[in-house]
């Protein structure tokens, strides 16, 4: 196993993610200035006798607290994310994995233009795996089909509960272009002990 | 005369907040959610200044760029991004773009450029006239 592979896999997606982030994080940053800025026109010109409307305001107030609650659904996500390296191995939620991946990655996809659509089983899906690797593949395979996918194809992810573990699906409305797996994704699955296999439109997954 | 100008961010709130911000400060104002519906705009009308986002879905900021110069060398182009990193903006200088500033901005430094960028266009078309002048002059005075 090429361990230095893995790391570069790991640090990749982490930076890949919190760049992505903070880019979002300073869209809802700008909307909340301009409306801060917007106000203080309001009150300019209402201390030189032209009247201000109550309606306007509180529509402003309601788009600064609706980006403020957008910030704050970003930054969790991010937070989550980058609490999973407070320990390597631990019982996960596979699919809450799953969303919270499918959250994270979904800018790129709208970059893309692309759609992502997930369906999470009734119950839980509980594995004992190495968290970030399998945070770290999950983000390679969607990575790999919104990157591969034309202008307006969507991606369907699924959960699925196994005798061994768990099923991811990754189902493409179109074959994605590229290689797949490439090393890394096969280095992260040695690691992870999972298997990973990829037909036509179709990217398994499975955490043993 | 009242700047005109193009505003293209896929952001809606922010385009709609802004552009409001600018009409108060005596612009006129045209508004495009994204890459496609500027260029469109850009090409059916005339504009002194367009300020455009760098990260936009489908087309982004410097692909729209390229596009818009292509078409029009003399339009002045004012980049929005994120992160004004020192390649990012000489990426953007190198491919025509007249000023970039990082978001959140400020209005005041928005509008003083978009008159810089104002001036700056109405020297070019002093330029190109003059030049279709003395070519006409030289023209005659060959015959």
């Amino acid at each position: 196993m090429d361990r230095d592979r893995v790391a570069e896999a790991g640090f990749g997606c982490f930076g890949r993610i919190a760049a992505s982030v903070s880019h979002e994080l300073k869209n809802v940053l700008a909307i909340i200035n301009e409306n801060a800025g917007l106000l203080e026109d309001i009150i300019f010109m209402s201390e030189k006798g032209m009247p201000f409307d109550p309606v306007r305001l509180k529509l402003l107030a309601e788009t600064i607290s609706g980006q403020v609650y957008r910030g704050s659904d970003i930054l969790r996500n991010l937070n989550r994310f980058a609490h999973t390296t407070d320990e390597p191995v631990k019982m996960i939620d596979v699919a809450e994995t799953v969303s919270l991946m499918t959250a994270l990655c979904d800018r790129f996809a709208v970059m893309r233009n692309v759609s992502l659509n997930m369906t999470s089983p009734e119950q839980a899906v509980v594995v004992s795996t190495h968290v970030f690797i399998a945070e770290t593949l999950i983000y390679r395979c969607l990575k790999f089909a919104i990157d591969g996918l034309s202008k307006g194809h969507r991606i369907e992810i699924r959960t699925e509960k196994t005798d061994q573990g768990a099923r991811i699906h990754f189902l493409t409305s179109e074959q994605p272009g590229g290689i797949f797996p490439a090393a890394e994704e096969k280095e992260l699955s040695e690691m992870l002990n999972a298997k990973l296999s990829f037909s036509g439109k179709e990217i398994i997954l499975e955490i043993v | 005369m009242a700047e005109k100008v193009l505003l293209i961010d896929d952001e809606k709130y922010f385009v709609e907040t802004l552009s409001e911000r600018m009409r108060s400060r005596g612009m006129e104002v045209s508004t495009a959610t994204s890459a496609k519906e500027g260029l469109q705009k850009a090409d059916n009308e005339y504009y002194d200044a367009i300020i455009l986002d760098l990260m936009m879905p489908e087309m982004n900021g410097i692909e729209a760029l390229v596009a818009l110069r292509e078409k029009n060398p003399d339009l002045q182009i004012i980049l929005l991004t994120g992160y004004a990193t020192m390649d990012a903006g000489i990426q953007a200088m190198k491919l025509g773009a007249t000023d970039f500033l990082e978001k959140p901005i400020d209005i005041k430094t928005l509008t003083e450029k978009i008159k810089e960028a104002h001036a700056k266009k109405m020297i070019l078309v002093e330029k190109r006239n003059r030049e279709k002048i003395r070519q006409a002059i030289l023209e005659k005075s060959d015959k």
